[in-house]
């Protein structure tokens, strides 16, 4: 590969990825003993605990929602996720983020079910290596499902952008420093809405459109994942229960 | 709605299926949608990870979660902490429902008239209960707002407090005694005061592993 290239002749990018390519994954749900779900993620090189409490009473009181309940989300980095040690508490960026998450959940989450109460959503980023708030979503989502949480869908995560003026899927660290564009986004998988939508630098309409459709079919392959996370978590679940039962009745 | 009419044949009971929030299950005309499910624009969808359960008699449709999360409904029975007394009510915070190990979604502040605190003649909420007391109690109802009661000998005073030194009492006949300041209590104590179990699905598994244990 050239010196300094992004994506070769061959569209090879600079891990061996091809352009539609994401990294791998690595996703399991119902890992945390004490929280009501929890999931945990690898993708490339991201580690994304997240864990879901609730729904419970929301406090203070004055934050309730009479009518619906309210989705608050934590995102915080580990002040070792980064290669230079980050100040530990919530950032201009980290709150922004939680921002934009609990937004994306409160569109699938059926907040009617419980006035007055509060879901909360913790995500700890253990690891950083570009697209942690992707990573951050996916899990998150797994962990409110883990949770039983009623939702209208699972929904996934994933970036898309430019470099060397190539559109590309799921950015790694080089790509996202050097690259032209990075469009992180989130879609409700069952009906290919947009839950969440950011862009940092600049891209053509045409590459607008074309990395959006890559986006949402990665989105929907990391869909897949999401429930063969839960199936294996629930599996072993529904076997445990069927034993216990049947040693129970003396079967 | 008579069913009779109904020349469809029942489906046979299929077996369990797991579904995922989001996975189409049906068509409205075809079921109700129940627990774990919702309809949305004619079709009805799972909300919830769980088991399909069909009800083919009442056709419903409902989505049986493993861990769902508790809402209070009338009859559970209550673990709450006393938050206040008064005259004709006192006030108590619900912690958990007993058999579930999750925390309780929605209000939590229950309150209980002094007509529902034994089932013989009370006087006043005063002297039956003492803020700080863990209770089990009943809740008889949700709406306007959460009501309990502690008649019946299994409810009432799981673990009382001094009102002294608050140190935790012990049963004396059918009084609390406190051991530092040598005074008894007459107040409305449940048929097991003391160390309570309140049993989950999670610690029944626990408890069974120490009984073993503890055979030597």
């Amino acid at each position: 590969m050239e010196e300094g290239k992004l994506v070769n002749d061959k569209g090879i990018r600079v891990d061996g990825r091809r352009v539609d390519e994401l990294r791998p994954i690595k996703l399991e749900a119902g890992v945390l003993n004490r929280a009501d779900g929890s999931a945990y993620i690898e993708w490339g090189k991201n580690k994304v605990l997240a864990a879901v409490y609730g729904p419970r009473e929301a406090h203070p009181r004055h934050r309730q929602d009479p009518a619906r309940a309210l989705v608050q989300c934590r995102y915080n980095m580990a002040p070792f996720s980064v290669s230079d040690r980050k100040r530990p508490g919530p950032d201009r960026r980290s709150v922004e983020i939680s921002k934009v998450i609990s937004e994306a959940f409160s569109h699938v989450v059926l907040r009617e079910q419980f006035p007055r109460a509060t879901v909360d959503v913790f995500m700890e980023v253990l690891q950083a290596s570009a697209g942690t708030r992707c990573t951050a979503l996916t899990v998150a989502a797994v962990a409110l499902a883990d949770a039983g949480i009623p939702m209208r869908d699972i929904i996934s995560s994933c970036a898309f952008g430019k470099a060397d003026g190539q559109v590309i899927l799921d950015l790694d660290k080089a790509e996202d420093n050097e690259g032209q564009a990075d469009v992180p986004i989130a879609i409700v998988p069952r009906t290919n809405e947009i839950v969440l939508l950011q862009m940092d630098g600049h891209i053509t309409k045409e590459e607008f459109d074309s990395g959006l459709k890559m986006a949402v079919d990665a989105c929907h392959r990391i869909n897949e994942m999401q429930r063969d996370a839960l199936r294996r978590r629930y599996s072993v679940t529904a076997d445990t229960h069927e034993a216990v039962k049947a040693i129970s009745e003396g079967v | 709605m008579s069913h009779s009419s109904d020349s469809r044949k029942d489906e046979p009971p299929k077996e369990k299926k797991l579904v995922f929030p989001g996975d189409e299950l049906a068509v409205s005309e075809e079921y109700i949608a129940g627990e774990g499910t919702l309809d949305e624009r004619g079709k009805i969808y799972a909300s919830t990870v769980g088991i399909v359960e069909l009800d083919s008699k009442e056709r419903v449709l409902r989505v049986k979660a493993f861990n769902p999360p508790v809402m209070l409904k009338n009859g559970d029975d209550v673990i709450a902490v006393v938050s206040g007394t008064r005259e004709s009510m006192g006030t108590a915070d619900v912690v958990q429902v007993e058999g579930r190990e999750r925390s309780v979604s929605g209000d939590t502040n229950g309150s209980i008239h002094v007509s529902k605190v034994s089932s013989s003649y009370t006087k006043s909420v005063k002297g039956e209960f003492y803020i700080g007391d863990i209770i089990r109690a009943k809740v008889i109802s949700i709406d306007p707002s959460l009501q309990l009661a502690t008649t019946g000998k299994r409810y009432g005073i799981l673990r009382g407090y001094c009102t002294q030194c608050r140190l935790p009492m012990t049963m004396k006949g059918n009084l609390l005694y406190c051991e530092s300041c040598d005074s008894t209590d007459r107040r409305k104590i449940s048929s097991d005061y003391g160390d309570t179990w309140v049993e989950t699905e999670k610690n029944k598994k626990h408890r069974e592993h120490m009984d073993k244990k503890e055979v030597p």
